[in-house]
């Protein structure tokens, strides 16, 4: 169960790219925003765009358990992540992570852990369009 | 026992199906499952894990009734 402080989308929609928002009870002196975004060269040449497919039950709930655990370990004041699914073109994002701490080095600290626990566990997986 | 089985990426591309219901022995693992089902069993094993009722579990765990038994390649998302 995920608490309102944290929060784990799955979309077919391009990512918001809004303004950023903070917590506003005044526990925020930190937060970071990460962007994955598609690249428009693989190792085997240029590409259009990558196609992400996940499982989406089982991914929807791994995303909850790292951030659950993750942002409680670092003491996050909010937590946010979005993962887009389906065709992302090159330029665009395919991932955000929005982390909000007390204190700078903990924001780092966290989206760099979140970024990583998803990488190797989080069953989506992407394939390059040409 | 009625099982039902996932397969996802490379997993799907090389059992040519995505979703399948399918009934095994009481002894059945994810690995004798998979091994009866594809020549390639070996790769998706050495390289891939197997989740389990959306949890991640081993090749080599029994089963129970009714449990969703998903292949998964190695993820890369982000």
């Amino acid at each position: 169960m995920m608490t309102n402080r944290f929060h784990v989308v799955l979309t077919e929609k391009a990512l918001p790219l809004d303004r950023p928002s903070f917590a506003s009870d005044g526990a925020t002196g930190a937060a970071v925003d990460f962007y994955g975004v598609v690249r428009g060269r693989e190792e085997a040449g240029p590409i259009a765009a990558l196609d992400y497919e996940a499982y989406l039950a089982m991914a929807q709930r791994s995303l909850e358990k790292i951030v659950e655990k993750l942002g409680q370990e670092h003491g996050a004041v909010a937590v946010r992540v979005t993962h887009r699914t389906g065709t992302v073109p090159v330029g665009e994002p395919s991932l955000h992570v929005h982390v909000e701490t007390p204190h700078r080095g903990e924001a780092f600290k966290l989206a760099e852990a979140i970024i990583s626990a998803i990488k190797r566990d989080v069953p989506i997986w992407k394939k390059a369009r040409a | 026992m009625n099982v039902t089985l996932l397969a996802f990426a490379q997993a799907r591309e090389l059992l040519g199906f995505q979703e399948r219901a399918i009934s095994v022995g009481a002894e059945a693992t994810p690995a004798s499952i998979l091994q009866e089902l594809c020549p390639e069993a070996k790769t998706i094993i050495a390289t891939g894990r197997v989740a389990i009722d959306l949890e991640y579990g081993e090749w080599s765990q029994g089963l129970r009734e009714g449990q969703t038994v998903a292949f998964i390649p190695p993820v890369s998302g982000g």
